[in-house]
């Protein structure tokens, strides 16, 4: 059984102009030691997802209305506060999107971190007060210095507002990793930082998977970034998964056709492209979704089937009325 | 002026020998021990019409210098000229009305925006300024909405309601508002996916050709760079590195910094394995930078003078700092 199986989520958030159905039946399922890229269209709802399962949906105007979050065989949606409280920072941590709107801007970024280490570090259970404190200054002081930074010691006494973009991502990053979870959950990591240290701070997940078994659920727009890293993609269009596989697989031939262009639409460092493509069409609404295939409105190869009916993820690898049931 | 001597008539913007130190504080008395050298004497030019882009190392100093450019930070050291006027010591009503032309797409979107405002408010806000009411304002910001890919819908919602990229769009769509003559925009794709983040390069692009402003973009995604920047610096640790057209750095990067930055960029193609330039030593610290080439510890270069003399930017259409050239 894998470390994560997600069934059927789905959110909706109860707003003035209506029911937002930012997530409308998502499952997926993350392996030991293994990394699933989350891709899709700004706004399709992976944050969502990342939140569900972690249950940190505003509510309201937020609520799971219906599936199930297997961790560990255990459904995350039943589990009492305390329990979630006590998986969360351990077991399963999280890298928010927005870093600096993440961390708290009245504590410096070292007593977060020792915050998290004092909360959840079984190897300081035995110490007396003191050497607790000392020893989760010394850890968070060494978790900075492992994502790059400089002059850790004088980083770690900083606020948040005295860091740079990259930094206070990074700081967060640290935070995440200080207490080796089993799933790491990380919602744009690397969208602050330079080309070397993203590089730098992948291979930090990867150790973290070779040395603690962990699994990794990496949501990004970096394609680069999936392709070098990951094992499995999953494809997200408006509240639903839309294609499904392995990496290879899914970036040598991509089949669905809001993934193939999305795969047009990436610039090149090597070459500079005439015009960048882009899907046309704008992003769908969310409260009034599209009806049959949600893509049907923007897609090149629109059947009448589309416009009727939803099509389900045939094989488990796409959603597209071009691949299955009636041809 | 010197300076204005070299800020022809379709210059921008202008920054000479720039600079903003941070302070340090220590001790038990909370006294100033020592200074960050954020941005540590940045010189760059920008033309009418122009996109200039600025990459460099996480923390190396970009927002710090596109914040001081538009002197929403104090500066301690430099000039700054504005479409031929010197903005670095103005003030009050003056300044005010400098800031009316030059608008910043914030690195943070979250944070730079009132979570306490709908919309309507955020996005309408500089339109008011410039006496936009009514019905007209109403309709001005349902097309600057469409413009980044949102919708009327969308106007009576708060900061919080939306997702990252949607965020991102708003700050994009507020700060196109009044059409200004300059933007920088920092890292102001980074949370869109490909297919959007085209849209918005495309509409950026033909904002300029329509009106002619200048962008300064900072951006980690060197592809972003290379796709719609003219000119490009790489700055390293407060200091431009190396500056020049963007072919010709993306084709030939001669600053070993930069070598090692573009052999990082990950590329869409899990079969591709490449070779990548591993930068070894700590990363250096902008309260002490090291001596000579401040690049000297981490550079697979590195000779005996880089140690001991700074090597200037030299050069003019195409420059670089470095003792290898
Ligand atoms: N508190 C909220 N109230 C109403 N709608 C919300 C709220 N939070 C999120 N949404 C909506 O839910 C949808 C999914 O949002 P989510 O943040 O998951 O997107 P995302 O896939 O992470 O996008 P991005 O790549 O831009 O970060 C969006 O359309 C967003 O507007
Ligand atoms: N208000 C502040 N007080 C003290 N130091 C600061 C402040 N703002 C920035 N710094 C420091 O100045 C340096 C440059 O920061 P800056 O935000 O300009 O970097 P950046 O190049 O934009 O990095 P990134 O790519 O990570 O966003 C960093 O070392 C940072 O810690
Ligand atoms: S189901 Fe139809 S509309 Fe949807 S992506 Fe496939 S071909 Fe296009
Ligand atoms: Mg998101
Ligand atoms: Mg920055």
């Amino acid at each position: 059984m894998d470390l994560l199986e997600v069934k059927d989520l789905k959110t909706y958030f109860y707003t003035y102009e209506g029911t937002v159905k930012a997530l409308e039946g998502v499952s997926f399922s993350v392996g030991n030691r293994k990394t699933m890229g989350l891709v899709g269209e700004t706004g399709c709802g992976k944050s969502v997802t990342a939140l569900s399962i972690t249950r940190l949906i505003p509510d309201p105007p937020g609520k799971i209305i219906a599936g199930s979050v297997l961790f560990k065989k255990k459904d995350l949606l039943k589990v009492s506060d305390e329990e979630i409280r006590a998986i969360r920072g351990k077991d399963i941590s999280m890298i928010f999107q927005e870093p600096k709107s993440a961390l708290n801007p009245v504590y410096t970024i070292g007593d977060q971190i020792a915050e998290n280490v004092l909360l959840h570090d079984e190897d300081l259970k035995n110490l007396s007060k003191k050497e607790k404190k000392r020893e989760a200054w010394a850890k968070s002081i060494e978790a900075l210095r492992v994502v790059g930074i400089a002059e850790p010691e004088r980083i770690a006494r900083s606020y948040p507002h005295e860091l740079s973009g990259g930094m206070c991502q990074r700081s967060m990053i640290a935070l995440a990793m200080v207490c080796n979870p089993s799933l790491l959950i990380a919602d744009e990591p690397t969208t602050a930082l330079d080309v070397t240290i993203q590089a730098q701070i992948l291979e930090l997940m990867k150790d973290l998977i070779k040395k603690f078994d962990s699994s990794v659920l990496l949501i990004t727009h970096n394609l680069g970034v999936v392709a070098e890293t990951c094992d499995d993609v999953a494809v997200m269009y408006a509240g639903k998964i839309i294609e499904k596989g392995n990496v290879r697989e899914v970036f040598k031939e991509p089949l669905h056709p809001y993934t193939k262009g999305l795969m047009e639409a990436i610039p090149s460092v090597e070459k500079r492209k005439e015009a960048l493509k882009s899907i046309p069409g704008s992003v769908p609404n969310l409260i009034n979704p599209p009806s049959g295939c949600r893509f049907h409105p923007r897609c090149p190869y629109v059947k009448e089937i589309c416009k009727e009916k939803e099509p389900e993820l045939f094989d488990g690898r796409v959603a597209c009325w071009l691949y299955g049931g009636a041809r | 002026m010197i300076e204005m001597e070299r800020a022809t008539t379709d210059t921008i913007i202008l920054a000479k020998d720039l600079k903003k130190y941070f302070p340090v504080r220590g001790g038990v008395f909370s006294r100033v021990v020592d200074y960050v050298h954020a941005v540590d004497g940045v010189s760059i030019d920008i033309k009418k019409g122009e996109t200039f882009g600025l990459v460099g190392e996480s923390g190396c100093g970009k927002t710090t210098f596109g914040r001081t450019l538009m002197r929403l930070i104090e500066p301690d050291g430099g000039r700054i000229v504005f479409n031929g006027e010197d903005i670095t010591k103005i003030k009050g009503k003056d300044l005010a009305e400098i800031r009316r032309e030059m608008q910043i797409v914030f690195q943070d979107p979250f944070s730079s925006l009132n979570p306490r405002m709908t919309i309507k408010k955020i996005v309408g806000e500089p339109l008011l300024l410039n006496g936009i009411k009514g019905k007209d304002l109403r309709e001005r910001v349902i097309d600057l909405l469409a413009l980044v890919g949102l919708n009327e819908e969308h106007m009576n919602r708060y900061p919080h309601e939306f997702s990252g990229g949607q965020r991102q769009r708003l700050c994009i769509a507020r700060a196109i508002a009044t059409n200004p003559k300059f933007i920088v925009l920092d890292e102001p794709t980074s949370a869109l996916d490909v297919s959007v983040q085209a849209q918005i390069l495309n509409l950026l692009i033909d904002l300029q050709n329509r009106l002619g402003m200048g962008y300064l973009m900072i951006s980690h995604d060197l592809s972003v760079v290379r796709h719609i920047s003219q000119r490009v610096a790489v700055m390293y640790l407060g200091k431009i590195v190396e500056k020049g057209k963007t072919e010709e750095i993306f084709e030939n990067p001669l600053h070993p910094y930069t070598k090692a930055l573009l052999s990082a960029v990950p590329v869409p193609d899990p079969d591709r394995k490449r070779n990548r330039i591993l930068l070894t030593g700590d990363v250096p610290s902008p309260v002490n930078p090291p001596s000579g080439c401040r690049f000297h510890p981490r550079c697979p270069y590195v000779k005996e003078i880089c140690k001991e003399k700074e090597p200037e930017l030299k050069g003019d259409e195409r420059s670089v700092a470095c003792w290898l050239y």
